[in-house]
């Protein structure tokens, strides 16, 4: 059985135009698996406003991206700091095993995102985004992740 | 004999793989400029503002080693990523690559920066500069890399490859989130593209070495006739992926991304030749 370029093309768009369709009226796109939590959105497409948390921790690993914290009451939280660049730029860098205490709020897909994080040891505190969740990288009023 | 002339050209051409290509990339790069603008309070309604992570179907092979064992989904990776790697995996199974060669936005571009080289090495200098011995050892290296992410993933349980991934960097340049790796990767990979086609597919990419392996038994493959082939070595001179097609008659390799362009309907000079086919085609 032989086909030409042209079946193949239609097969392969209906097939993955099909399923980006079918993830987007399924609200696949904005959630997680294994009943994961849902994205918290309000009707037009933004994200509603947060509730901030404070904790108190220790500093068990730290990249770019987020700093990983055993907290005084015994979890482990992964607490994501947001723009890489962003953080350099601030000199943000964390000592493991260092005492940290956290702003955050839930935010992405029911991961933490941090507000602020003041240093225990120099008591700086580092202010990655505005109360409402806005990332200090980026412009305009949106709530980031 | 002008069929079989010495100098291959692509007269022909898989046209509707050109349209979808600029459809896919143009489509992923309105959303995530969209995404984008959504994030900073504005964006427009008719279009659509999914994370690049919703819509990049590797995200599901990253989260396979999660989804197994716990049955959940890593940070940042969607639903939908997992749907779109069940229905790519699926086409590949039937057609090979065809994500490769067909839908993904940075083998288009490499593809694209590609057309110079082409057009300023000549068909037959371009994309043969690394002597042949030295590129089948590379080429499996992707393997390394698909097995480093796949093990660093399950380890760290994040996207590790998020800060050296050139897609990233391809649709986040702009915001600041790309790592200056990534971005580094990215303009590397488009340098590299002016002498040599899709470096990055042949050699690094994690997502095309899981899909490359379909190529071991999809249904469709790539056919050559050797009883009406003519020696003009168009269909393995014009394979963007090196594969010499003209050295076989079943097209099994596990770089083709089933472009195409080696076929009789392309460059293949004569009809029923080179085809795209299901069972022994004679």
């Amino acid at each position: 059985m032989k086909l030409n370029s042209t079946t193949v093309g239609i097969i392969i768009l209906l097939v993955v135009f099909g399923g980006i369709a079918g993830s987007v009226s399924m609200n696949w796109w904005s959630t997680e698996g294994g009943g994961g939590k849902q994205r918290a959105q309000g009707g037009d497409g933004k994200e509603e406003a947060h509730s901030l948390l404070t904790v108190h921790g220790v500093v068990n690993s730290f990249d770019t991206m987020g700093i990983n914290i055993a907290t005084d009451d015994g979890q482990v939280q992964y607490v994501q700091l947001g723009n890489s660049r962003y953080n350099q730029s601030i000199g943000f860098a964390p000592a493991v095993g260092g005492g940290v205490t956290v702003v955050m709020f839930p935010g992405d897909q029911g991961l933490y995102s941090a507000i602020s994080v003041t240093v225990d040891s120099t008591g700086l505190t580092y202010t990655f985004r505005s109360e409402t969740g806005q990332p200090l990288w980026s412009g305009g009023s949106g709530k980031g992740n | 004999m002008k069929q079989t002339s010495k100098r291959p050209s692509r007269k022909r051409r898989v046209w509707l793989r050109k349209i979808l290509q600029v459809f896919f990339f143009a489509l992923i790069a309105l959303n995530v400029i969209n995404h984008t603008l959504v994030k900073n309070g504005g964006g427009w309604d008719f279009l659509p503002s999914a994370s690049l992570h919703a819509i990049c179907p590797f995200g599901g092979v990253e989260t396979l080693y999660q989804l197994l064992t716990s049955g959940a989904i890593l940070q940042k990776v969607r639903t939908s990523s997992v749907v779109l790697l069940d229905l790519i995996f699926i086409l590949a199974v039937l057609f090979g690559p065809v994500f490769c060669g067909w839908i993904c936005p940075l083998g288009s571009i490499q593809e694209w920066y590609g057309k110079i080289g082409r057009n300023w090495l000549g068909p037959k200098r371009y994309n043969h500069f690394i002597p042949p011995k030295l590129d089948n050892v590379l080429r499996y290296m992707r393997y390394g890399v698909l097995a480093w992410v796949l093990y660093a993933t399950a380890v760290s349980v994040k996207l590790v490859f998020q800060e050296y991934d050139p897609f990233f960097a391809l649709f986040h340049f702009w915001t600041g989130e790309a790592s200056v790796t990534a971005l580094l990767m990215l303009f590397s990979i488009l340098l590299m593209s002016l002498l040599v086609e899709r470096p990055w597919c042949k050699y690094a990419c994690p997502f095309g070495a899981f899909l490359g392996l379909t190529n071991l038994f999809r249904i469709f493959t790539i056919q050559r006739n050797p009883e009406s082939c003519k020696p003009g070595h168009a269909c393995s001179t014009l394979c963007p992926m090196n594969i010499p097609v003209s050295q076989k008659t079943v097209v099994r390799d596990h770089q083709c991304i089933t472009c195409l362009e080696c076929t009789s309907e392309a460059c293949c000079p004569v009809n029923d030749t080179v085809v795209f086919a299901a069972g022994r085609v004679k």
